[in-house]
């Protein structure tokens, strides 16, 4: 019981001294982007929480060495933002950290698209989805073929396994019994 | 192409204290020989009592196969995948549906990946209860755990959030929130680390490259100190003196060596055989593209256990509990240092051990059971 005292002490200590430091750093600020992945000129639904009561939130991409601003939203009482701004039409394509700056700021990704070279989405407009590709459908057969495979690589591995423990444990005891007392032979058998 | 006859190698073992028909048994022949008189291969190979040769003492090895097929089906899965994020999902849905062979090799890659977090913590069970945590052992504890929450933390979670579906990107959300609570510490998984290249293609470099270099540093490590250390005794030898120190004497080494490795072998090619069969009739699925407004996801099953202890206190649950588990873990042979390693003479541990597991389970069971829940607001 000792050692369970002595364990339950030191968890006791690890468990305040870390929940002392989470309280500490823990404020809960956020900010999302909606899409979370669109060309310039689109417009993108932005939502905070937790960034301050009653104040102007500047909101901005940073990414690529430079701050692109978006545009302003004012937080209600609580804290929170429900705001949609146009993603500037000069910002080239790649990932930025969509920063809102409430009292403490609050990042999250997002991606600018490149715009289409040639036909496509017209300016301002989110590149239309990706055709998904049409789910791999495999004949029964030839689900049961590569079953029967795995079923022979398990086969095999356990053939393996089983036959040279077998071998082995002939050649230990052969061992054993050749051995001397003094050397551990009384004591080689698994 | 005739092979040169092998030169005869000088035997660490003074002449006649173990008898010549013992060298017979495991040396080299043949093609190898001729290997190994070239390369040192036999440098590799270390003493294992009869014991090392059964399951229960196999599963670090089969937990090292199965490192060894994650890394190969890693790398086919590697020259498909497109960590830009406006790709990734799309590239996913091109491995599943279009990639030759690419759901069979998905399949392996992923429940090799869950298989081998369940026979490492096989393995940290067995080790537990056989207490060969006990000197000279104790660091050797602590690396095997820093393996085993590379694998969970490092390489499981980050597979997950690669593919970048609605789980990926909450899972993502929550690994931030996590991380900013630990501050400077967490600064690697936080967006503002830098904004030259978006968190997903780091992740993957943190998946493809920095963990696994990790894990390599480590098996190094924890291989080496089990050649340094020899395998451990079971509780009945070490409870009845025979291995002073914790070593078991040469004498008592008379365990076949290749007969280890061809275990590994064999068991390997179970755990890969499973793996793919199991991919194949219940394939990971691929979720819808992200929505950042919705959080309706559950994590991957192992995770379970943590994301009750979210449901309960909020982000920093998940913290909680991890810090908790592995610190508790971490601490086990400087708690449990006395000589007894039967289980029977350390009830203190074994009721310990028994809470934690039952508990793991039934967090788990009671997690798969319950819808997901909104934490990020929390």
């Amino acid at each position: 019981m000792r050692s369970l005292t002595t364990l339950a002490a030191i968890l006791a200590l690890v468990a305040s001294a870390t929940m002392g430091a989470t309280q500490a750093l823990a404020h809960g600020q956020s900010v999302t982007a909606d899409p979370i992945s669109a060309q310039p000129g689109a417009t993108i639904s932005v939502k905070g929480e937790q960034l301050g009561g009653n104040r102007d939130v500047p909101v901005l991409l940073i990414g690529m060495g430079k701050e692109i601003p978006l545009g302003t939203a004012r937080t209600t009482p609580q804290g929170a933002i429900d705001t949609q701004f146009s993603v500037p039409t000069d910002v080239p394509a790649g990932n930025y950290a969509l920063r809102a700056k409430g009292k403490e700021d609050a990042d999250t990704g997002f991606t600018v698209a490149a715009m289409p070279t040639m036909g496509g989405a017209q300016m301002g407009q989110v590149a239309p989805a990706a055709p998904e590709f049409p789910a791999r459908e495999r004949p029964l057969s030839e689900i049961a073929i590569l079953v029967a495979i795995f079923g022979l690589l398990a086969g095999f591995g356990l053939f393996v396994a089983q036959a040279t423990r077998e071998r082995t444990d002939r050649k230990e005891g052969a061992i054993a019994e050749m051995l001397p007392a003094s050397a551990g032979g009384s004591a080689s058998a698994s | 192409m005739a092979l040169a006859p092998p030169l005869s190698r000088p035997h660490s073992q003074p002449v006649g204290e173990i008898p010549a028909v013992r060298r017979d048994v495991s040396a080299p022949t043949g093609a190898w020989a001729w290997l190994d008189d070239r390369l040192g291969l036999s440098a590799l190979r270390y003493a294992v009592p009869p014991h090392a040769n059964t399951f229960w003492y196999t599963l670090g090895g089969i937990t090292f196969v199965g490192i060894a097929v994650l890394a190969l089906t890693g790398i086919w899965l590697a020259q498909y995948y497109n960590p830009d994020p406006t790709a990734a999902r799309l590239s996913v849905l091109y491995i599943q549906n279009l990639a030759p062979f690419g759901d069979v090799i998905r399949g392996i890659h992923v429940w090799t990946a869950y298989l081998v977090v369940l026979t490492a913590s096989l393995h940290l069970i067995r080790v537990f209860v056989t207490a060969s945590y006990k000197m000279p052992r104790e660091l050797n504890w602590i690396v095997g755990l820093g393996l085993l929450a590379a694998l969970m933390f490092g390489e499981v979670f980050s597979g997950t959030v690669l593919r970048w579906d609605q789980e990926a990107y909450e899972a993502l959300e929550h690994n931030i929130a996590a991380a900013t609570l630990l501050g400077a510490v967490g600064g690697f998984f936080s967006r503002g680390f830098t904004s030259s290249v978006a968190i997903l293609p780091r992740l993957y470099v943190a998946h493809a490259s920095i963990v696994p270099l990790v894990l390599i540093v480590l098996l190094i490590a924890h291989i080496f100190l089990i050649k340094h250390h020899g395998i451990s005794p079971t509780p009945a030898q070490a409870d009845t003196g025979q291995a002073p120190g914790g070593r078991l004497p040469k004498a008592l080494q008379t365990g076949h060596y290749p007969t280890h490795l061809r275990l590994m072998a064999g068991y390997g090619l179970v755990l890969v055989a499973l793996a793919g069969t199991i991919g194949l009739i219940w394939p990971q699925p691929i979720g819808p593209a992200p929505d950042p407004s919705l959080e309706i996801t559950k994590p991957a099953f192992i995770f379970y256990w943590l994301y009750a202890f979210e449901d309960w206190f909020g982000i920093p649950g998940i913290l909680y509990g991890a810090i908790g588990f592995f610190g508790l873990l971490i601490l086990v042979p400087f708690v449990d240092f006395g000589p007894t390693r039967a289980l029977r003479g350390r009830p203190a541990m074994a009721i310990l051990g028994v809470i934690v597991l039952l508990a793991i389970l039934a967090l788990s069971i009671y997690i798969g059971v319950q819808p997901p829940a909104k934490h990020l607001s929390m």
